[in-house]
């Protein structure tokens, strides 16, 4: 082979001729004496990774001696020298040889799959192991920072929330964490729960339910979210998927960064939809384990169904909606709930009414009522109390 | 070719018309595009830490791809080099974000962030300092290493005052501070005995700027590709090399045209592929700047000799290793 050869001492080009032998390359000027070296094959390291027929290799300690091969029989030569390299090495060398629509058609289905699994499968599985890792006290905390940050929109009304806390533990729910209740004063037909126990419950919401043990679904629900770590594996999870697609964006380029942080938004709303079908089921064990009505779950999710009109929407737009929202479809949720209660035996269980629930339950429902909405509540008073005097007359029997 | 260029310039007393060559850059974008696949994957599989060695590949390919009078320039810096810079751009990342998130939790975590911007501000001289000492003491051209006789002393006693400069005139004085780092930096680098140098002034660079912003609003951007043109032939142009008998200037020929045909090109390639174009547009930017740099011909560049001592150990430096790092932010 016909090569170029540079002693490290000075830049001076040596036209060579360079033959294998003996276990490496005996490299030798044509008709003088300069150059007569020898390269063991062992320690020669190839440094150019460039495209075309040029390789160039390295040999010695500094200052090192360099060959530039060119021409006929680079390859078969260099496949040998690059045995004793790294893959690294070996896949650089290789992808200048490769054609380019392979190499672009390859380079796109590798960085799609890695990608994909990255954003959809990896990174939350990181995040959520991290937060087994975080006590109960710093989630608390966390948790009583977000809480004090949108204190402002809660309007606390404390008389009304001592009585959900004693509504909650009438229903004997329990948790690790220590449970705090707040009824909020504000119409929003919502409820939610934030990271180490606070639960917060929206006037709306209470004058909605029909009956008392609708509210204790909610209760489930949301004590489903507190107990499973909702919230916080939800954090946990969109910053580990944020340092490392931030750490990609230096190398990929702008708009294709905005792409990945969407698609790795989006997995975050498919999570919270995860989320939300645990926290029904979840909750609806707890209802199970108090035996309280199951199906009081599918009554709440009727009642949020009227009150958002979301039955009109997806009626308009189907149920693609869903991929873009938070939370399930409410009609999906529905007939979740309704399969997991049928398909299960165990929730033929003789229901309790828990009396100080109710009253509780009547007691906000009656003042949070609108006035058209007083007649209902006087109807089920009157049901109440017929029952009540039933009970009393079958004590008073036995 | 190689024997073609053995210039007898001592035959001839009077000066000659000076002759030029150029660079020339043969990257492909397909090449670089299978060099991201591979680096992305690799940094994801271990959670980033093997970002330094990314860019070490990244690195050696371009460097491998520009050629001058037929031979192919290499990058002799390695992951295991950069790593240590790369931890501490990591952990001043991480503390940045700590503390943010510190400030939820904690009231006096504001001072922690104060504490992190003047760290920031502290690392500016050293970022620039390193990188370029970096970068130049690991290229080699024919197996000679560039050489850089910086002091870090020195280079802070020119950098403080032109920050403070900059700040009190709110970045107006930039391009005159930029020109000042510029001059100090280049005028320590040299190959063999080729000393490189710097002779732009800040008011022409400022004058380039000013009308380049300027009209880069008014015209909604369509100017901008013209301005990079003018920065990039003010930086080449006032650019000399100096072997101690004589000075010559590098000298570019990008003109209006090609800059604004080729960048534009490039926007339009990354907009319509969603940004999936930029190995192929990073080329085609390497490769317009390189075939317009002409270097003169009247040096030996075929009798450089190496610098004594191993490229790696400093030269004229005390600070040494604690800046032989490389940010590249």
């Amino acid at each position: 082979m016909k090569a170029v050869y540079f002693d490290g001492k000075s830049s001076k080009p040596y036209l060579v001729t360079v033959v294998r032998s003996g276990g490496g390359l005996v490299i030798s000027t044509p008709e003088s004496t300069e150059i007569n070296a020898f390269w063991n094959s062992e320690e020669i390291r190839t440094e150019s990774f460039a495209t075309g027929k040029k390789v160039l290799l390295s040999y010695g300690e500094f200052p090192f001696q360099r060959l530039e091969l060119t021409g006929e029989g680079v390859d078969v030569f260099m496949k040998e020298v690059l045995q004793n390299e790294s893959f690294v090495k070996k896949y650089q060398h290789t992808i200048t040889r490769t054609s380019p629509l392979k190499l672009v058609f390859g380079s796109i289905a590798v960085l799609g799959l890695v990608i994909y699994s990255y954003i959809f499968h990896i990174s939350p599985y990181i995040g959520e192991q991290a937060v087994k890792l975080v006590p109960l006290s710093v989630e608390t905390k966390v948790g009583e920072v977000m809480y004090n940050n949108m204190s402002y929109i809660i309007d606390k009304d404390d008389a009304k929330s001592d009585l959900l806390l004693e509504f909650f533990d009438a229903c004997g729910f329990q948790s690790d964490y220590n449970i705090r209740i707040d009824y909020s004063k504000n119409n929003m037909v919502n409820a939610f729960a934030v990271p180490g126990g606070q639960i917060v419950v929206f006037e709306g919401l209470i004058r909605q339910t029909e009956c008392w043990d609708e509210l204790a679904a909610l209760m489930g629900h949301e004590l489903a979210h507190v107990n499973e770590r909702h919230s916080f594996k939800q954090l946990a999870r969109s910053i580990t998927g944020y340092l490392l697609l931030s750490v990609l964006t230096g190398d990929v380029a702008g708009v294709s960064s905005v792409i990945l942080e969407n698609a790795s938004a989006i997995n975050d709303m498919a999570n919270s939809r995860k989320h939300e079908k645990e926290a029904d089921m979840v909750g609806l064990e707890y209802l199970k384990q108090s035996k309280i009505r199951p199906q009081a779950m599918i009554d709440l999710f009727k009642r949020l169904m009227e009150e958002s009109g979301e039955e009109e929407i997806t009626e308009e737009i189907g149920s693609s909606l869903e991929y873009l929202s938070t939370h399930p479809l409410t009609t999906n949720r529905m007939d979740y709930i309704r399969d997991w209660i049928d398909g299960d035996p165990a929730f033929n269980y003789a229901h309790t009414d828990i009396i100080r629930a109710q009253e509780i339950w009547l007691q906000l429902k009656d003042q949070a009522a609108d006035p058209l909405e007083l007649k209902v509540i006087k109807k089920i008073k009157e049901k109440i109390k017929e029952k009540l005097d039933e009970e009393e007359e079958e004590t008073i029997e036995q | 070719m190689i024997e073609e260029q053995h210039l007898d310039h001592n035959a001839t007393p009077e000066p000659v018309k000076p002759r030029y060559s150029n660079l020339s850059f043969h990257g492909q974008g397909s090449t670089y595009f299978g060099i991201v696949a591979l680096n992305v994957v690799l940094t994801l599989v271990t959670v980033g830490l093997y970002y330094p060695w990314a860019k070490a590949a990244y690195r050696k390919y371009l460097w491998n791809e520009t050629e001058f009078k037929d031979s192919r320039f290499v990058f002799n810096g390695t992951g295991k080099e950069m790593f240590k810079g790369f931890v501490i751009a990591y952990f001043i990342f991480i503390g940045f974000y700590a503390s943010l998130s510190l400030m939820a939790l904690w009231t006096y975590a504001w001072i922690f962030i104060i504490l992190f911007y003047i760290l920031l501000i502290i690392l500016i001289p050293f970022a620039i300092y390193g990188t370029w000492r970096y970068r130049i003491t690991r290229t080699s051209w024919r197996g000679i290493f560039f050489t850089f006789e910086g002091n870090f002393k020195e280079f802070l006693k020119i950098f403080v005052p032109q920050l403070l400069l900059t700040l009190i005139t709110f970045g107006i004085y930039a391009s005159w501070m930029r020109v000042k780092l510029m001059k100090y930096l280049f005028s320590h680098t040299r190959i063999g005995k080729i000393r490189m140098d710097f002779h732009g002034d800040g008011a022409s660079f400022f004058g380039i700027n000013f009308v380049g912003i300027l009209l880069s609003y008014i015209t909604l951007f369509l100017y901008s590709p013209v301005w990079i043109k003018d920065r990039v032939n003010f930086t080449i142009n006032h650019t000399s090399l100096n072997d101690g008998e004589q000075q010559r200037y590098l000298r570019s020929s990008l003109k209006s045209g090609e800059a604004w045909k080729t960048l534009m090109l490039n926007f339009v390639m990354l907009v319509f592929t969603l940004g999936l174009a930029f190995p192929w547009t990073l080329m085609r930017t390497f490769r317009m700047y390189f075939r317009n740099t002409w270097v003169p011909d009247e040096f030996d560049f075929d009798n450089l000799e190496q610098s004594e001592g191993d490229f790696r150990g400093a030269t004229g430096d005390e600070m040494g290793d604690i800046i032989d790092i490389d940010f590249g932010f």
